[in-house]
């Protein structure tokens, strides 16, 4: 029934990506080099695993769950304010860094066409490796993070435009012929059009009331949700283009909804275990087995990467009037090469461009820059203190803004309200929960409804959380750390009780329902502040009426 | 992909459909994924085949999750009875339909072990998916299920190794008690502490999760047995609490996608192997579904003490057969020691009453089958009922109630369907009817219509609303505890005096939450 090579493959692999975070973390590296380095372990250095069909596939899915993730994020205000500026950042990066790559490339020796291509390859930085960092970092509406995203954005268009370029080549042979090549472009473009159109046409009309009214069981609207986007990336299979864009667009026309972050939520985890896969994949294709000399051109070609890419960026950004700050974490961003790279790479090698040692050399390109960068984002903080205090920065001065930067949700926007404080949360907005939200609110505390229902919390008049109380990252978003008491009005005893542990991690006093006495029992262990037993309490408003009736004397 | 995706597809329909028609999702998905296959929009057996292999792995993992020892402590006796009797009287009586409908004798065996499990993950759906308290029959299925997974797991492994001698048999006994051992360290000692005393971030922790799944299956497979037993005690090495519950969280998102394509995949791979051999499956789906309710509500009111309704419940839970029985017949097929439509039989058994089951096990049938239940009916006293006061349902807190209304003097009759609640009240020398308490007759018996005041405390809001559309003399009050609004408003409408215990919580917790400040 199951093929068990790949059952092993894919244990393998997590194992190690398991046993290598865990490292990291000690460590404080961020996952994506331990993955790689996971990778490079199994592949290139044990040659235990080879990657199947069926790990690519694995790999795939996660490179669209990140790219649907971060759509998800984008709302069309955000990308109307960011717009323009974007797409002059991001033509001017990769116009400037083919510029720097190709100059590079030919003082190395390498010929003009080859050096050309090299130049182009260095140009893509992973929108893999940033989102996935960004997410991480939970940047991805910040300032620089938009810009990243954005300058990513504007390359994935090149890609695009590339690629089609590429596959309208004869193969083997080192000419093209223009109408061929021009087709190839309508075609692609013509694609994208039809595609960005019916998506984003879908968003305003098709999709808000079928998913409103999926929004009322949560398990339905997380399979839609996956549904939708892997029809969408089968659309772009059919027009030709990349999945991530298609990925991306479907997670776009979602983020309109007013349920997107508990989808982000959901989508979360699902992706994190695919993405490990894949950057563990990555490591384990690398290829290690070359001379010294090549590690040192691979070595010349990545400072490019890390340092001349880091200063273009910066150059444009500051030029475009952001703060140096913003400036600076956007460009460090971006100081990787891409695994576009990789497959621009090997197209040209096989329509006859280049020689096959090109892909080794970016291979290990690819690794210096991703290494070091991701560890450079880690440690962002301390190294921008670091290279302000040296004076590095001071050619970058920012131009002076002509006027106020709007748009981009202010310097430090973020549109959810995860800076409530000395906040109460309450879990279910059963009868107990509405009633007890309007009293607290009414005392003057600020007070956070959660609930799974979205139906329910239209109903209740003070600010509200959407999402499963037992997910870690919803009470995260809802400042558990910084409240001063959470309720559960719930009456599912397991919920209940992962509450009341996760207020105890938290420091949190919590006030549990107990809805019957046997849950009571267990609830007791549990150092709960209070214990709201409905029951007991009804029994006594019971014989309060019954004294009224005059069956009991007071 | 695009297999992959026709089966995300098909899976959000279903999802929509259980939505709309507020019907389980699980028969939903079955049925879609068969006329997907039936529509030919599916090939390639390997893409299914990966899916459900994969899904069952993981499902299984998630459902020995649930599986906590300590939910069940109190009820070992009931589970061990429940579990013993349920297993070998359905293999035995399966292995004789076998035989009587034809099949071989290697067959018939097989036939036999398929039936005796029940599904460990059909099972714990269900019960995830009910409010309240796991108390009432929760712990004891969830006890009868985790026994007899550890018994079909020896049954597995004694099967594949008996061909090879007895020394094989050792070892592979060797090999569970192994993997077992390392499951229950991890369960009792490793994972608290891991996710106690270690703050990991979610990234990592769901990571750790999988991996110990591919740990113990890997292990498992080592060990030459199947990847599920494996899943099996991954799945249990979590299932203290609290790690149960931060896994439950993590992997909530990954077990609807799995649980998904699992049926749907399922649902793609049923096969109907002809008429005659259709029916005769169709004979061991009516077996399992007639033979295991009565026996499972029997042994748990008699040796668990649970209700009526109840123990009911537990019998219509239990009324399915399990994946294991899947994993059993590929054993079998794969050792050429049954035939391809043995299989088939075997998966259609499976694939319908695991169908059944969510349609089955719900209050309302469980209400149904109630009456087909030889209930005692002890009347207190021999002279008519007149001037009492009536309690229909006692409830945990009930008490409270009657005890006031005794010291003032009044007579108070208790009408119950719980034994257990039933004896206490004997004891405490109250009056009681043992009863559904929504019986007109009952009710009748209980003298309703004369009684000077009704007390109701029924969880089941339409059964009150019932009882209180019963004829009844123009002032007799009827006093209802209920939680919700709507429920209080309903009960007004029809004349009955609605007391709201969230309103009465809500002043409560107010008076204590200003009180400390």
């Amino acid at each position: 029934m199951i093929d068990e090579q790949f059952i092993r493959s894919l244990g393998i692999i997590v194992m190690a990506a398991a046993i290598f975070a865990l490292g990291a973390r000690a460590v404080s590296l961020p996952t994506i080099v331990a993955y790689l380095a996971a990778g490079l372990l199994l592949g290139p250095l044990t040659g235990i695993i080879e990657v199947s069909s069926a790990i690519h596939l694995i790999a795939e899915t996660g490179i669209v769950l990140l790219l649907f993730l971060v759509g998800l994020e984008l709302r069309f205000e955000k990308i109307r304010g960011v717009g323009l500026v974007v797409l002059v950042a991001g033509g001017a990066q990769i116009v400037l860094t083919i510029l720097g790559g190709f100059a590079l490339c030919y003082g190395l020796g390498f010929a003009a066409v080859p050096a050309l291509i090299l130049g182009v390859a260095l140009t893509f930085s992973s929108t893999v490796i940033v989102v996935k960092l960004l997410v991480d970092m939970r940047a991805t509406g910040k300032p620089y993070g938009q810009i990243a995203i954005g300058i990513l954005l504007v390359q994935d268009l090149f890609v695009v435009m590339l690629l089609t370029l590429i596959s309208g080549l004869p193969e083997g042979e080192g000419s093209f012929e223009v109408a061929v090549v021009a087709g190839g472009l309508a075609k692609a473009f013509g694609g994208m059009g039809v595609l960005l159109v019916a998506v984003l046409a879908a968003s305003k009309w098709l999709l808000p009331r079928p998913f409103t009214w999926a929004a009322g069981s949560p398990e339905t609207l997380f399979i839609w949700s996956l549904c939708w986007c892997f029809l969408v990336v089968g659309a772009t299979h059919f027009l030709h283009l990349s999945p991530e864009i298609g990925a991306f667009v479907a997670g776009i026309s979602l983020a309109q909804l007013p349920y997107h972050r508990d989808l982000q939520r959901r989508v979360q985890p699902l992706m994190n275990y695919f993405i490990a896969v894949f950057f563990v994949s990555l490591g384990i294709e690398m290829d290690l087995d070359v001379s010294l000399m090549f590690w040192a051109k691979a070595a010349g070609l990545a400072a490019f990467v890390l340092v001349g890419k880091f200063v273009i960026v910066m150059l444009i950004v500051t030029r475009l009037a952001y703060s140096e700050r913003t400036a600076y974490f956007a460009a460090l961003l971006l100081t990787q090469v891409s695994e576009f790279s990789f497959i621009f790479i090997a197209l040209t090698v096989k329509a006859g461009f280049v020689g096959g040692e090109a892909g080794a050399l970016l291979g290990l390109v690819g690794l210096m820059s991703i290494t070091v960068s991701t560890v450079a984002i880690v440690f962002r903080e301390r190294l921008y203190g670091a290279v302000r205090r040296l004076g590095l920065l001071a050619p970058f001065r920012p131009r002076p803004r002509a006027r106020a930067r709007a748009g981009v949700g202010g310097e430090d926007g973020d549109e959810e309200a995860a800076t409530l404080r000395n906040h109460i949360l309450i879990v279910g907005m059963n009868a107990l929960g509405r009633e007890l939200a309007t009293r607290l609110q009414q005392s003057g505390h600020e007070v956070l409804a959660i609930d799974l229902d979205p139906r329910k919390l239209e109903k209740v008049g003070v600010k509200t959380l959407l999402g499963d109380a037992e997910s870690a990252a919803l009470l995260q978003d809802g400042s558990l750390e910084n409240a001063k008491l959470l309720v559960s009005t719930l009456h599912i005893e397991a919920t209940n009780d992962l509450l009341a542990f996760r207020c105890r991690q938290a420091g949190v006093p919590c006030s549990i329902h107990a809805f019957d006495l046997t849950a009571l029992e267990n609830l007791l262990q549990m150092d709960v502040a209070y214990l709201i037993v409905p029951k007991a309490d009804g029994i006594m408003l019971q014989n309060q009426e019954l004294e009224r009736l005059g069956f009991l004397k007071s | 992909m695009s297999g992959l995706t026709i089966i995300v597809a098909a899976a959000a329909a279903g999802f929509a459909l259980s939505h709309w028609l507020r019907l389980p999702v699980i028969p939903l998905l079955v049925t879609l994924g068969f006329g997907l296959s039936r529509t030919g929009l599916v090939r390639g057996e390997e893409t299914l085949n990966l899916l459900l292999g994969l899904g069952l792995t993981f499902l299984v993992y998630v459902a020995g999750i649930e599986l906590n020892p300590r939910r069940f402590q109190g009820k070992l006796g009931a589970v061990l009875w429940i579990a013993v009797v349920q297993f070998l009287l359905l293999a035995a009586s399966g292995f004789g339909l076998a035989l009587l409908l034809g099949f071989g004798l290697l067959s018939a065996l097989y036939l036999g072990g398929a039936l005796a499990t029940s599904s460990t993950f059909v099972v714990v759906r269900q019960l995830q998916k009910r409010v309240g308290s796991l108390r009432a029959y929760g712990s004891l299925t969830i006890g009868v299920l985790l026994a007899q997974d550890l018994a079909i797991i020896l049954v597995l492994v004694v099967l594949g190794s008996v061909p090879e001698g007895a020394s094989a048999v050792v070892n592979g006994l060797g090999a569970v008690s192994l993997i077992a051992v390392l499951s229950f360290v991890g369960q009792h000692w490793f994972f608290p502490w891991l996710v106690q005393r270690v703050r990991l971030g979610e990234e990592i922790l769901l990571l750790v999760l999988l991996a110990t799944l591919f740990v113990f299956a890997g292990l498992a497979d080592l060990l030459a047995l199947p990847f599920v037993v494996g899943a099996f005690f991954a799945g249990f090495a979590l299932s203290s609490f609290p790690v149960n519950g931060v896994a439950r969280s993590l992997l909530t998102s990954l077990s609807s996608f799995f649980l998904a394509i699992f049926f749907t995949a399922l649902g793609a791979l049923v096969v109907f192997p002809g008429p005659l051999l259709t029916l005769k499956a169709f004979a061991f789906v009516a077996l399992v579904l007639l033979v295991t309710p009565p026996l499972v509500a029997v042994l748990a009111e008699w040796k668990g003490g649970l209700s009526s309704r109840n123990s009911i419940m537990s019998g219509l839970l239990l009324a399915q057969t399990s994946e294991f029985s899947l994993v059993l017949g590929l054993f079998a097929l794969h050792a050429h020691e049954i035939p391809a439509e043995v299989m088939s039989v075997i998966v259609i058994v499976a694939v319908s009453t695991m169908t059944i089951t969510p349609l089955l096990a719900t209050d309302r049938v469980a209400r149904r089958l109630l009456h087909f239940h030889p209930v005692h009916r002890r009347l207190a006293t021999e002279t008519e009922l007149r001037d009492h006061v009536l309690v229909l349902g006692l409830g945990s807190e009930g008490m409270w109630a009657v005890k006031p209304l005794r010291q003032a003097g009044h007579e108070v009759v208790v009408i119950d369907h719980d034994p257990v609640v039933i004896e206490h009240l004997e004891r405490a020398g109250v009056s009681c009817i043992r009863g559904d308490a929504t019986d007109e007759k009952v009710l009748q018996r209980a003298g309703f219509t004369q009684a000077k005041l009704v007390l109701v405390s029924m969880p089941n809001m339409n059964e009150v609303l019932r009882v209180l559309r019963y004829k009844r003399p123009e002032g007799l009050p009827v006093v209802v505890r209920v939680f919700e609004e709507e429920d209080a408003n309903a009960i007004e409408r029809l004349g009955g005096i609605a007391v709201l215990n969230s309103r009465a919580a809500a002043e409560a917790f107010m008076t204590w939450f200003e009180a400390s400040g």
